[in-house]
């Protein structure tokens, strides 16, 4: 029989329990055919086994065109990518990758088999796959004994029975190939065919090997249930049948011991003790002159022991100890550890039942020789320590079962590990409670942490040549994740870069780089001087993406530098950095449209810029709208792909229709603003969940409104559409007031005034496109007047928008020096519907809002005065609105320079611009109307009214400067010394002179005086050398 | 490297010759040895009285020889370096003293392998001595005051002060010591000499002097494995040079070709062929598949020391240019370890 054995132990002769014997059976399983190993395949191995599994890829992906590679190799590469896969995986310590990769090994794998299934190793992918599986199916377990949460701990085991379900049924195809293989060979084969034989011989050990895979996968799928459970003992039982099956059918093989020995622990599981022992017995019995027997001999004694106990045979676990011996080195081995031990146990037990007064004796010796075991089994780190350690409690001997102190690095990381578990743990516990509860599990939590961060200090300093970089890898990782959870951000941002930079191909290092990432931009966040965090966040973002281009983790460093490079308005950076994030990466949606956004916004600044303040070209300026479109619609277009109408595609849609709205692309807006799917106002009017957001409808109804009556004029030819098109304006006017008319009116009247405004932005974006501006003007003319002249339905809101909307028009159709006849027709009209609502106010003081609201609309008019030239109206309409509060600043700015404006046919009146004009009765020197010097005083001084000193100020001197001009001689002079000298002297204090935004007035004033003195115009440089000088 | 039949045979020889141990005996390479007194010696021929006929054996054939009565200390250092065991050569031949060895073939070959040995270890980077001194103590054993000038031994020190004085940057200088070995009169002497100056030059950047000489080695007339061996590294110094002057696919051809045809078991010339292929890509901007060539002969043809340290400097290059500094530093560890004498250790 022995020869026999024999014979069966190759591949066999090291196989032990539980997750090794599936890596055993796989590796000859698995194991490159012999004869095919060329240079190509040795190597990959190489690569694969110095962990180079990026560059094995790499090997693999050229090998494809590599003349060195030979045929039979190329063939492979497919099979090869996804074993590198695998091995890549198994060596991550990275859930999340392992797994992925994992899976997309199985991918990998089947489509290798579907296009070579004539390859010879397509007859192992199926095993390849079955592995898989029964790794991620031992994952969840481990997953699932791991957690304290109910429901998460049933989703892994459930989760972990679909894997080994895959993993059986990928096996099983495996087995069945095999079986195909057998039955095409000749059922007798003649001796000299030594190829065919050694064929079947193959085929018959991989048959039993796949047996015994299956066999052992069943087993641990059992293990996947709760024990005792009906699913338990169902999966249980099929795997204690399926490996006596075997040890039937190969009873006078090492195999068929094997079996054996699982099935007892299958029956031992299924708490069948007797049926177990018969098991055992039959390893037990066995001559152990042979190795691999002798190894299986000692895991029956150590299970036959563990039956007895069960059995209360405790006489009989004693003596079953007897039944093999250990040999030097041999001691300390799992199985006579565990031998020990349950000699230990069943020792004990035995003496329990004795009557001690009877057997005094019998009973010291038995209970002195537990104690000399268990105390053997205590002193050894493994399975049965702690059970030891309670036995001897049990048998009245205290042993310290506090750890000691770590003496070397790998005892510290252990002893940090535990904590770190602790902590997470902790952390898990007190999420789920609340008040007292929780302050304590999370006190536990942070010393857990404490404990960790200490351990993890120790083995560092216990560090030596000889520790391996991984592990101090491994220590560096975990400080770094504890530091970010402690909030401690600069150390866990200088450890995380540390190894990201140092050691980038460690699993943990792309995390890494993300912490330092999180962690500088909360740095970021709490600084008040944000230049050096700013800086950092973007090098760790720009680290991350140069070397993990295509790795998620990278993907929000591209959202990192998008964003960041929007806050400064760099707009190309953002572009670029926008293109380079992976196509498949699901945040290019949101950023392709916040940077369409800004590109946008960038060109409408620029559209806006004088033509003198360098204004970019026109085809400048239609390539940057281009590209804002294109940007935003392709963030639109991706963002829909999702498939789900979020917020960020509601918000995308609108932006895009705000977009063509102001370029004048209405029917396109509306486009946007009806779509059936995404449509804003259609999100909007179904009160879709995406739309609900603040300003969202207010936003919407603005843009709706402008564009349906932006588009009237394109409608010109098709009367029914355009009353149609009228009619949905007007619904939409009738949905504002509905939505923002009730409780408050001023955010309405606001709304109505922005609408205006944005309409004079849109009449200016068409620039010298006075046709459709005419067309735009006329079409909103006619929809205005439809609305103002209705008999009901009119608010203080709605005429307010009529009036401003004519207002805006005005301003568009302005001219610099005087009004044109278009603009005055339309301020005309804005005057007419400023005086209607006035009126109306003061016959019912219930229908305006309030006091306020009716000031703002007394301003508007008295400035429609001023559009128009009727600048004494103007002036008796700002002495009114300044008659009860002289602290009006906007209308003490808007009079004086209605003063000024009357200066020019009425020279005086630059005296009453700067000095103040009609006087308060009874108090001498005063005027309602302040002037520019009035105002300049009272401004100065004030950063917060910076703006309207420097106007005030500016305007006083241009005032005694035109005033001058109507002068001569030595009158003419001296005011022009005066504004000289009082733009000097502002020069002098105010050395700035207001910036960007007046410094070039200043300077343009100052060169009108020079020239009218007949100096030379040097403008400020002339005073630039004083004040140096000064 | 010789093949364990090889080596095996040259144990049975042994023995015979210590049985017989009255006899100075010649082994020639390829060929039955010749037993007899050694009664000339030059640097191109040596003549052997064999009882009754003298032959003249051409320095090329040779294998080497050993001497009636040597010591047993230079024998044994012959066989060490014979295996590339040089610091143990080294040993051995340090419990000789000169002073008291009479016959002057015995002092000068003690002489010639202790620099032998030196030089082997200088040029692998393997031992504590550099290029520079062992240039010198080779230089000493060519000075004719030393009495060495007629040691069938000098077209090799010539060939090694080459070598060495190449790797100390001395085109000029090896270019001198290459031209007395080139008046080695059979072929792959001749050739040898060629193929170490074309290297010097390579070594030196000089791609235009060294392209005509890997050339003239490669298209040499003659066949036989030593021949063949000379022309492929020829062809993996022309491939170099091609590709140093910018003819990068010319060059990739060439190596691919010598791959395909190198021997397997023949590592020096993999990793040669390998470093080379490295190297071209290294020139042509592709530092991936560089990696991918020098990572061959990192993890499987390392066995040649000098290929092996060049392989770790350069993917120590190399993993700093594709931003993988653990990796670089893992290389430069290794180079640091393994061959800290090495040039390419002290680059």
């Amino acid at each position: 029989m022995h020869q026999t054995i024999a014979r069966s132990l190759t591949g066999l002769a090291t196989l032990r329990v539980g997750g090794t014997l599936l890596a055993v059976l796989l590796a000859f399983l698995l194991a490159r055919p012999v004869g095919a190993v060329e240079e190509s395949a040795a190597f990959l191995d190489a690569l694969r086994e110095r962990q180079l599994f990026d560059y094995a890829e790499l090997y693999l992906e050229k090998a494809k065109d590599n003349d060195l590679v030979d045929d039979e190799f190329k063939q492979s590469i497919p099979y090869e990518l996804a074993a590198t896969k695998v091995a890549a995986a198994n060596a991550s310590s990275n859930q999340g990758e392992r797994e992925t990769k994992l899976l997309e090994a199985v991918t990998d794998f089947q489509a290798f088999k579907k296009a070579q299934p004539k390859h010879p190793r397509a007859n192992t992918v199926d095993l390849q796959i079955g592995n898989i599986y029964v790794m991620l199916g031992k994952t969840r377990v481990l997953q699932a004994e791991r957690t304290s949460d109910a429901t998460e701990k049933s989703q892994f085991r459930t989760e972990a029975q679909k894997f080994f379900a895959d993993g059986l049924v990928a096996i099983n195809q495996a087995n069945a190939d095999i079986t195909a293989g057998l039955k095409e060979l000749p059922e007798v084969i003649p001796p000299a065919n030594r190829k065919l034989i050694q064929r079947r011989e193959d085929l018959r050990r991989e048959y039993l090997q796949t047996e015994l895979l299956l066999a052992a996968v069943k087993r641990e799928r059992a293990l996947a249930f709760e024990a005792g459970s009906e699913d338990f003992t169902k999966a249980m039982t099929e795997a204690s049948d399926a490996y006596e099956k075997l040890f039937v059918d190969h009873r006078r093989r090492l195999a068929g011991l094997f079996a054996r020995l699982q099935q007892g622990r299958c029956l031992l599981d299924l708490k069948k003790p007797d049926d177990a022992m018969r098991c055992f017995y039959e390893l037990i019995d066995q001559d152990e002159s042979e190795e691999a027997v002798r190894n299986l001999k000692a895991q029956a004694v150590r299970y036959a022991m563990e039956a007895s106990i069960l059995l209360k045979e405790f006489n009989e676990a004693t003596l079953l100890a007897d039944q093999i011996q250990p040999r030097r080195g041999e001691g300390n081995t799992p199985d006579f550890i565990a031998i020990k031990f349950f000699k230990a146990k069943a020792s004990k037990l035995l003496a329990d039942s004795l009557d001690p007064a009877k057997n005094k004796a019998e009973v010291g010796k038995l209970t002195s020789q537990a104690k000399d075991l268990a105390t053997d089994v205590s002193r050894v780190q493994g399975e049965f320590r702690s059970d030891a350690i309670k036995l001897l409690s049990e048998l009245g001997k205290q042993v310290d079962d506090s750890p000691r102190e770590p003496t070397n690095f790998a005892e510290a990381l252990a002893r940090a590990t535990t904590a770190r578990s602790g902590w997470l743990a902790a952390k898990a516990d007190a999420a789920q409670k609340t008040g007292d509860e929780q302050t304590a599990a999370l006190e536990l939590a942070n010393k857990s942490r404490d404990d960790a961060f200490g351990f993890y200090r120790m083995a560092l300093t216990m560090a030596d040549d000889e520790t391996p970089q991984g592990s101090l890898n491994e220590v560096h990782y975990f400080m770094c994740y504890l530091y970010w959870d402690e909030q401690n951000y600069p150390n866990a941002a200088i450890l995380g870069n540390y190894l990201a930079r140092n050691f980038p191909e460690f699993s943990g290092s792309k995390s890494a780089a993300t912490i330092a990432m999180a962690s500088w931009l909360k740095m970021y966040s709490e600084a008040a001087d944000k230049a050096f965090e700013s800086e950092q966040v973007k090098e760790a973002a720009r680290f991350m993406v140069k070397q993990w281009p295509n790795e998620p983790e990278a993907q929000d460093a591209y959202v990192t530098l998008v964003n960041f490079a929007l806050v400064e308005g760099d707009s190309d950076t953002a572009l670029d950095y926008l293109q380079q994030l992976p196509e498949s990466s699901p945040k290019r949606g949101d950023l392709a449209i916040k940077l369409g956004q800004s590109l946008w916004s960038n060109y409408l600044k620029e559209v806006r810029k004088d033509e003198a303040a360098g204004r970019l070209s026109d085809e400048e300026l239609t390539a940057m709208e281009t590209r804002a479109r294109e940007v935003l619609e392709s963030g639109v277009t991706r963002a829909q792909s999702g498939g789900e109408v979020d917020r960020t595609v509601a918000n995308a849609v609108l932006a895009l229709a705000q977009l063509y709205a102001d370029s004048s692309q209405p029917a396109a807006a509306i486009r946007w603003l009806e779509d059936d799917k995404v449509g804003a106002l259609t999100l909007v009017n179904s009160d879709h969940a995406a739309a609900k957001h603040e300003p969202y409808a207010e936003e919407t109804f603005k843009v709706a409104l402008r564009s349906y009556v932006s588009v009237l004029p394109e409608l010109a030819g098709e009367p029914a559409q355009a009353e149609a098109t009228t009619k949905k304006a007007e619904a939409v006017m009738n949905q504002l007031e509905k939505t923002f008319g009730k409780g408050d009116a001023e955010r309405l009247t606001r709304i109505y005034i922005s609408m205006g405004k944005n309409l004079e932005d849109q009449m200016e974006l068409l620039g010298g496109d006075t046709a459709k501006k005419v067309a735009l003007g006329q079409a909103f003319q006619n929809f205005l007047s439809r609305i103002g002249e209705r008999a009901e339905g009119n608010t203080f809101q709605s005429l307010t928008w009529v009036a401003e909307t004519f207002y805006s028009l005005g301003q568009s159709f302005n001219t610099p020096d005087a009004p044109s006849g278009q603009a005055k027709s339309y301020f005309r009209k804005a005057a007419d519907n400023y005086e209607r609502i006035l009126t109306r106010a003061a016959a019912d003081s219930a229908w305006a809002p309030d006091d306020r609201s009716l000031m703002g609309i007394r301003m508007r008019l008295a400035n429609c005065y001023r559009e128009m030239g009727e600048l004494d109206k103007a002036t008796n309409s700002f002495v009114e609105i300044l008659k009860p509060k002289q602290g009006n600043l906007t209308a003490q700015l808007d009079a004086a320079m209605v003063l000024q404006e009357r200066g020019k046919t009425d020279p005086d009146f630059y005296r009453h611009a700067i000095g103040g004009f009609h006087d308060i009765p009874g108090k001498p020197g005063t005027h309602y109307i302040w002037g520019w010097s009035k105002i300049g005083k009272l401004t100065a001084g004030n950063a917060k009214f910076a703006k309207y000193f420097h106007q005030a100020a500016l305007n006083g001197i241009v005032c005694r400067y035109e005033l001058a001009l109507t002068l001569s001689g030595d009158s003419k002079r001296e005011l022009l010394d005066v504004a000289k000298r009082t733009l000097e002297n502002q020069h002098r204090r105010f050395p700035e002179m207001g910036g960007d935004e007046w410094k070039p007035k200043y300077d343009s004033l100052l060169k009108n005086i020079q020239r009218a003195l007949g100096e030379q115009p040097a403008g400020l440089k002339a005073l630039e050398g004083n004040v140096a000088s000064n | 490297m010789k093949s364990l039949l090889t080596i095996a045979m040259l144990s049975v020889a042994m023995l015979a010759t210590s049985i017989a141990s009255a006899a100075d005996v010649v082994r020639r390479i390829g060929q039955s040895d010749f037993r007899g007194d050694i009664v000339s010696m030059s640097p191109l021929v040596v003549g052997i009285d064999t009882k009754p006929v003298k032959e003249d054996v051409s320095v090329g054939d040779i294998d080497y020889i050993t001497y009636d009565n040597e010591p047993a200390a230079l024998s044994n250092a012959r066989d060490k370096i014979d295996n590339g065991q040089y610091e143990a050569a080294l040993e051995q031949l340090g419990t000789l003293d000169i002073g008291t060895i009479s016959r002057p073939e015995i002092v000068q070959d003690v002489k010639f392998y202790y620099a032998k040995a030196q030089a082997k270890m200088a040029l692998s980077g393997s031992g504590d001595v550099d290029v520079r001194t062992a240039g010198r103590n080779m230089a000493t054993f060519l000075d004719p005051k030393e009495g060495n000038t007629g040691s069938y031994h000098v077209i090799e020190a010539n060939l090694l002060l080459g070598e060495l004085v190449a790797a100390g940057g001395s085109v000029d200088n090896a270019k001198r010591y290459f031209g007395e070995a080139a008046k080695a009169n059979w072929p792959t002497g001749k050739l040898e000499a060629i193929l170490g100056l074309a290297q010097a030059y390579q070594r030196a950047n000089q791609w235009d002097q060294a392209l005509p000489l890997y050339r003239q080695v490669a298209d040499a007339a003659g066949s036989g494995p030593q021949i063949e061996r000379l022309k492929l590294a020829a062809q993996l110094g022309l491939a170099a040079s091609l590709a140093g002057t910018g003819k990068l696919e010319e060059g990739l051809e060439i190596v691919k070709k010598v791959i395909l045809t190198a021997e397997k078991g023949d590592y020096a010339l993999h990793g040669r062929a390998y470093n080379t292929l490295g190297a071209a890509y290294q020139a042509a901007q592709q530092p991936k598949d560089a990696l991918l060539a020098y990572l061959h002969t990192d993890v499987l043809y390392f066995q040649d020391a000098e290929h092996h340290a060049e392989s770790l400097a350069n993917l120590a290059q190399l993993w700093a240019q594709v931003n993988n500094p653990q990796r670089q530093r893992d290389a430069e560890a290794r180079l640091q370890r393994m061959y800290p004498k090495s040039r390419w250790a002290n680059k």
